[in-house]
């Protein structure tokens, strides 16, 4: 009859005190369970989501810190040259650049233009036009362009570009099937964009082909020869996964994104930044100086894990100019589910709290229970026992009551986590309270993903996280509840007890 | 051969500046196949006596040998363990236990060598004292007073030492059965050669017993 057996007989002979202590620890611990399910489904959406979302970074002014800073800034501050913040170096993005996180990394140069014959694609079904063949410039200094790295677009025709087209100035350019087949295009055929650009200004600064219209508007054009270089098709995301409940503001926004797509062209940084010199001069008589410095280059940054994002963000935040900061498309996470973050935080505190009351709680129960066997643990010590196996007999019957009850908790409180994220799911709770209005169309950056998809992708389940979390966080609160009771036990004096 | 000894035992109260002597130099010496009383009133100190020499307190000054060793060197709890038994007053059974599972708890406490048989050797030592083995598996407080204190001497034998010590044992039972445990405990010296002492009130107890100590006012004498 060692203190193993007595404490089985003790538990399975008492069984009020058993039940009692059982009901304490089951009750207390379907809500550490069911916080424990939400705080472990809320970082698991979180953290699939933000897989899903990719792991990109760019870099952007903080607008927000500046105007915040500038605000009580004179008008003659203001309007001075140095007022607005520089725009980092292109050497700043290649320190970035080699930072360990990156898998690979590009900036680029962007331009937009109009044509006249150059047809854009629109729809078959009519149902979106831009009213004028407008088409988008994106360049790079990769032969494989990221978004074609990234599987944004895939090559279907043509070699793409040459080290040559990249690091000389050449006029080739990438087109997509869908404006290839509209003007009849083929991989190495040589055309003129036909720019056309209507500006507001004094007619006698315009220099060629131009025409004043009644508005009092005149439209510029020219013409800029390129060479096709490769045909490419964009890659559609599979939408099998996405929610039926997605709005249709997202459907539309995600149609205008892929025809913007289609209608990009692209080419290396050197020809858009060659590109835009023309399109200065010919709209604004202006020529431009030859200097990186006038051009504004957007940096992507691939990172190699989401698990990157914060370390990454310190060390490239570090080297950036003042004002300017690291932006990661799962920063936008926060906007779109920002009521799941709330969740998490809500799940933590309790879990917190209910841990703390619950080992108030245990001990105080056990507590109440050992006085009420203080005769018998005064009966083991006047035997010899010695006061570990005897502290070594309550402890586990503590365990194995409560393990018992905190095995039937965790099937119970997952079901009451999952209870309550649904009743929390159709409440106003889940929406984003703050908006910070950054959306990113048309690039890596660009996240496909609304609030009803993130709550698809919310699920209350046994996962393993869930199991060993709640076991090691119920066990340890059961065991630092067991401290108190035992402290009494190493106090008894038995000669008291007994005599 | 003596086997307990107290050598100039004190124990005391401090009352301020002042000692309220429970027991005063007592030193007596306790043999093998002999059955003790040690007698006194309410207060007189037996109660004390009785918790120095089964470890469960310490003289102020003085020592307890066993076997010629201090017991403060084999240590309270090993000398509990492996040297004595000790049978209450109130019986201080396990409730929650049976009859033979109370009287296994101090075999598997006990680091003295027993027979492997353990339950068996339980179940005989309770047959010994009287109770038979439909009752050995009740619970104990589904027994009589005299049945639980007869389970406590089964226990105290258990461990099979050589001083069993009693508080009191004859407490809370009627005279029928207050003999029947007299006659265990003479039993249990005369045969099994162990060294009983027993501290009572009771003078049946005390004209059967080989040898009565009183205490008096803290001091231990043989004559009354």
């Amino acid at each position: 009859m060692n203190f193993w057996q007595r404490a089985l007989k003790s538990i399975t002979r008492r069984k009020g005190k058993s039940f009692i202590l059982f009901l304490v620890v089951f009750v207390l611990g379907n809500v550490i369970a069911g916080a424990v399910a939400i705080q472990q489904s809320t970082a698991n959406v979180e953290r699939e989501t933000k897989k899903k979302m990719g792991n990109v970074a760019t870099v952007e002014m903080d607008y927000e810190r500046f105007e915040k800073e500038t605000a009580d800034m004179s008008d003659e501050e203001r309007y001075s040259e140095d007022f607005y913040p520089k725009t980092p170096s292109v050497d700043v993005y290649e320190q970035i650049g080699e930072l360990s996180y990156i898998k690979y990394y590009d900036y680029s140069n962007t331009s937009g233009f109009e044509t006249n014959k150059l047809k854009v694609y629109t729809p078959e079904d009519g149902s979106m036009g831009m009213g004028g063949n407008y088409f988008s410039l994106k360049g790079g200094n990769l032969t494989e362009p990221l978004d074609m790295r990234e599987g944004l677009i895939k090559l279907v025709e043509g070699e793409g570009f040459t080290d040559k087209d990249i690091n000389e100035s050449t006029n080739a350019v990438l087109v997509s099937k869908e404006v290839a087949e509209a003007n009849n295009l083929s991989v190495g055929d040589q055309l003129v964009w036909d720019i056309r650009s209507e500006v507001y200004m004094d007619s006698s600064e315009a220099e060629e082909d131009e025409e004043t219209e009644d508005s009092g508007s005149t439209v510029v054009t020219f013409d800029y020869p390129v060479t096709i270089a490769g045909i490419f098709s964009v890659v559609k995301k599979d939408d099998s996964g996405q929610s039926d409940q997605s709005d249709s503001a997202q459907q539309s926004n995600q149609a205008w994104m892929l025809m913007d797509q289609i209608n990009t062209f692209y080419a290396s940084n050197n020809f858009v930044k060659e590109f835009n010199k023309v399109q200065m001069e010919k709209l604004w008589g202006e020529s431009s100086e030859d200097g990186d410095d006038q051009q504004y280059y957007t940096p992507m940054f691939v990172l190699n894990s989401i698990d990157d994002v914060d370390a990454f963000r310190q060390e490239a935040d570090a080297l950036l100019p003042d004002y300017y900061k690291v932006v990661t498309n799962t920063d936008q996470y926060d906007e779109i589910a920002g009521g799941f973050n709330r969740l998490g935080v809500i799940a933590n505190y309790i879990v917190i709290i209910a841990s703390i009351a619950a080992m108030f709680i245990i001990s105080l129960v056990v507590l109440l229970f050992l006085r009420d066997r203080k005769q018998e643990l005064g009966i083991y010590l006047s035997l010899g026992e010695s006061r570990g196996k005897v502290i070594g007999q309550i402890v586990i019957e503590v365990l194995l009551v409560s393990a018992t009850a905190l095995l039937v908790s965790l099937v119970t409180g997952n079901l009451l986590g999952g209870a309550v994220s649904n009743t929390l799911m159709q409440s106003d709770f889940m929406s984003p309270q703050v908006d910070n209005g950054m959306v990113y169309y048309g690039s890596l950056m660009s996240v496909d993903l609304n609030l009803n998809d993130v709550k698809d992708a919310y699920q209350v389940n046994f996962s393993v996280g869930y199991i060993i979390t709640y076991l090691l966080l119920g066990l340890g609160t059961v065991l630092l509840s067991a401290v108190l009771p035992l402290l009494y036990i190493l106090r008894l004096n038995p000669k008291k007890i007994m005599m | 051969m003596t086997l307990l000894e107290t050598k100039a035992v004190d124990y005391y109260y401090q009352d301020g500046d002042q000692r309220r002597y429970i027991l005063k130099e007592t030193s007596v010496a306790f043999e093998k196949g002999r059955f003790y009383a040690i007698l006194g009133q309410s207060g007189s100190g037996k109660t004390t006596f009785l918790s120095l020499i089964s470890a469960l307190d310490s003289p102020k000054t003085g020592e307890i040998l066993f076997e010629g060793t201090d017991i403060e060197k084999i240590g309270h709890e090993n000398y509990r363990r492996d040297d004595i038994s000790i049978i209450f007053q109130s019986y201080n059974l396990i409730p929650y236990l049976s009859a033979v599972e109370n009287v296994l708890v101090p075999m598997s406490i006990t680091k003295n060598k027993l027979p492997d048989n353990q339950q068996e050797v339980a179940y005989n030592l309770l047959d010994y004292i009287g109770i038979t083995k439909e009752k050995a598996n009740r619970l104990v407080n589904q027994l009589s007073g005299g049945e639980q204190q007869r389970v406590a001497i089964a226990r105290a034998l258990a461990t099979n030492v050589d001083i069993i010590l009693a508080d009191e044992p004859t407490g809370n039972l009627d005279e029928a059965m207050e003999q029947e445990i007299i006659d265990i405990f003479k039993d249990l010296a005369h045969v099994h050669n162990k060294c009983v002492i027993v501290v009572t009130h009771a003078n049946e107890i005390a004209q059967q017993a080989d040898e009565v100590l009183y205490l008096r006012k803290g001091v231990l004498s043989s004559h009354e």
